[in-house]
């Protein structure tokens, strides 16, 4: 039996979110507005997925009742992230064991001020023992460490990741929902303010408050254009944080996906890599054998110039914003969009397959859950 | 005092941070001393007095994020020990504390 995704919807992104501005509302929007998108009614949904990192104490099955929906499934997701593939899996497999016949998938956060500094302390046993009490201040830090090492193994430079977040920008410049779009040439990118060297600001996504779903259904219950679930694949906990953090965990996944597929990255559109910090966008384009000789330098300095490569077709979460786990879903509602000929200025003529990944639960140096999903326009 | 991770009894593996089971499946383990290791990356976040922090590859072949606790490079041997509840590390053979 295969799925589909037949609606996506959300929460406006917002910097400045309004006092009266929560979590459960976010959800509640981004949920409403994807199952209207759908064509289905409210009463039609049976499976309800959440991910969220300012829910607590609430959990999934709290916003199911403050939704009014009752469910034969649901999950709580705390994969970060991972959560939208993750949870995408999930979703279609409840559908598929006819657990549910139509799922809402559900992410997203508000964070006030103490909370997300607290959130990063905290984050988990293993942060709170021993990277709290050296004052590293957060992801930033790691990540710096993790771009710094790349650049050595790949002979980058900061324009190189520049030439990334460039191209996001101008794709965010075409997407009305992003939260940055105005320009940014290469020398705005290398002049931006440091963070934790040699990240700068323009190398961390923003902040903001807002949610993202999608709803996913049996195929043979669509009526209209929609989008179909090839497959996902999911790796968690790939190795124990023994590595350097480059290798991803995407590669053995990716690997495993065209094997029950017979389609790879490489056969895809358009392509939505987590980018939570640039690096990983770039690590994962290599884990994906996407880049000729494992050549990152020269790809990179040739192929975004102008948007000539369908990646991360929103602007990403550098630019369209991160709310919180709600970006783990951003790359499948752009991919789903762009598949269904709805992306607008920035569509990508004749979309047929896409590519989504997650990259998430950073445990102490970096992402231990991973996954990708392949989606095609029906 | 000494940093410590696990050394499985069955395989041999070492962890950090301690494992409760190993990847072979066993729960033996014997306390692993972790003293000493090399430079694989640095960076000091901006803003105010912040440290200057570092990815270290340890002897056993782990790699730990500590704070540096005196002048180092990246490719540096260095010590490593816990105070209190922080990891520090310092050149191998320095006899000053600089300061973290």
């Amino acid at each position: 039996m295969s799925t589909a995704i037949v609606g996506v919807g959300r929460a406006a992104y917002t910097r400045h979110p309004a006092g009266d501005v929560t979590t459960l509302g976010l959800l509640a929007k981004a949920a409403r507005s994807a199952v209207a998108d759908a064509g289905l009614r409210w009463s039609d949904v049976d499976g309800l997925a959440v991910a969220s990192m300012s829910l607590l104490p609430d959990h999934a099955i709290d916003v199911a009742w403050h939704m009014g929906l009752s469910l034969r499934w649901i999950e709580d997701c705390s994969v970060g992230g991972a959560s939208g593939v993750h949870m995408l899996d999930a979703a279609v497999t409840a559908i598929e064991t006819g657990r549910a016949n139509a799922v809402v998938v559900v992410a997203g956060d508000h964070f006030s001020k103490e909370s997300f500094a607290g959130h990063a302390s905290s984050f988990n046993s293993a942060t709170r023992d021993h990277l709290a009490p050296l004052e590293f201040g957060g992801t930033n830090a790691l990540f710096a460490m993790i771009t710094s090492r790349q650049m050595t193994e790949f002979g980058l430079e900061r324009s190189d990741y520049g030439r990334l977040v460039v191209a996001q920008r101008l794709w965010a410049s075409r997407n009305p929902d992003a939260v940055y779009r105005n320009a940014m040439t290469l020398d705005d990118y290398l002049r931006a303010r440091p963070v934790a060297p040699p990240l700068t600001i323009f190398d961390c996504p923003p902040v903001v408050s807002g949610a993202e779903a999608f709803v996913v259904v049996a195929e043979a219950d669509t009526t209209d254009r929609h989008v179909r679930v090839l497959g996902a694949s999911l790796s968690y906990n790939t190795d124990n944080q023994s590595g350097t953090g480059l290798n991803t965990g995407h590669a053995a996944a990716a690997g495993e996906l065209a094997s029950a597929t017979g389609v790879s990255a490489a056969d895809c559109d358009v392509l939505s890599l987590y980018d939570d910090y640039p690096a990983v966008v770039l690590a994962q384009l290599v884990e994906l054998n996407l880049v000729p000789d494992d050549d990152l330098a020269a790809f990179c300095r040739t192929r975004f110039a102008d948007n000539g490569f369908a990646l991360n077709t929103s602007g990403g979460q550098l630019s369209a914003g991160q709310a919180g786990v709600g970006g783990s879903l951003l790359g499948v509602t752009e991919v789903v969009t762009q598949l269904r000929g709805r992306a607008g200025a920035r569509q990508i003529e004749g979309a047929r397959l896409g590519l989504v990944t997650g990259y998430g639960m950073v445990l102490y140096r970096y992402g231990a859950a991973c996954g990708l999903a392949l989606l095609e326009a029906a | 005092m000494t940093l410590s991770g696990t050394r499985c009894r069955v395989c041999g593996a070492t962890r950090f941070p301690a494992a409760l089971v190993c990847v072979c499946g066993s729960e033996q383990f014997d306390v692993d001393p972790i003293t000493r290791g090399c430079v694989e990356a640095m960076t000091r976040p901006v803003g105010g007095d912040r440290p200057l922090l570092a990815v270290v590859r340890t002897e056993q072949g782990h790699r730990i994020v500590a704070r540096a606790c005196g002048v180092i490079e990246e490719g540096a041997a260095v010590v490593i020990e816990r105070r209190s509840t922080m990891i520090c590390v310092a050149h191998a053979g320095s006899t000053q504390d600089e300061g973290v």
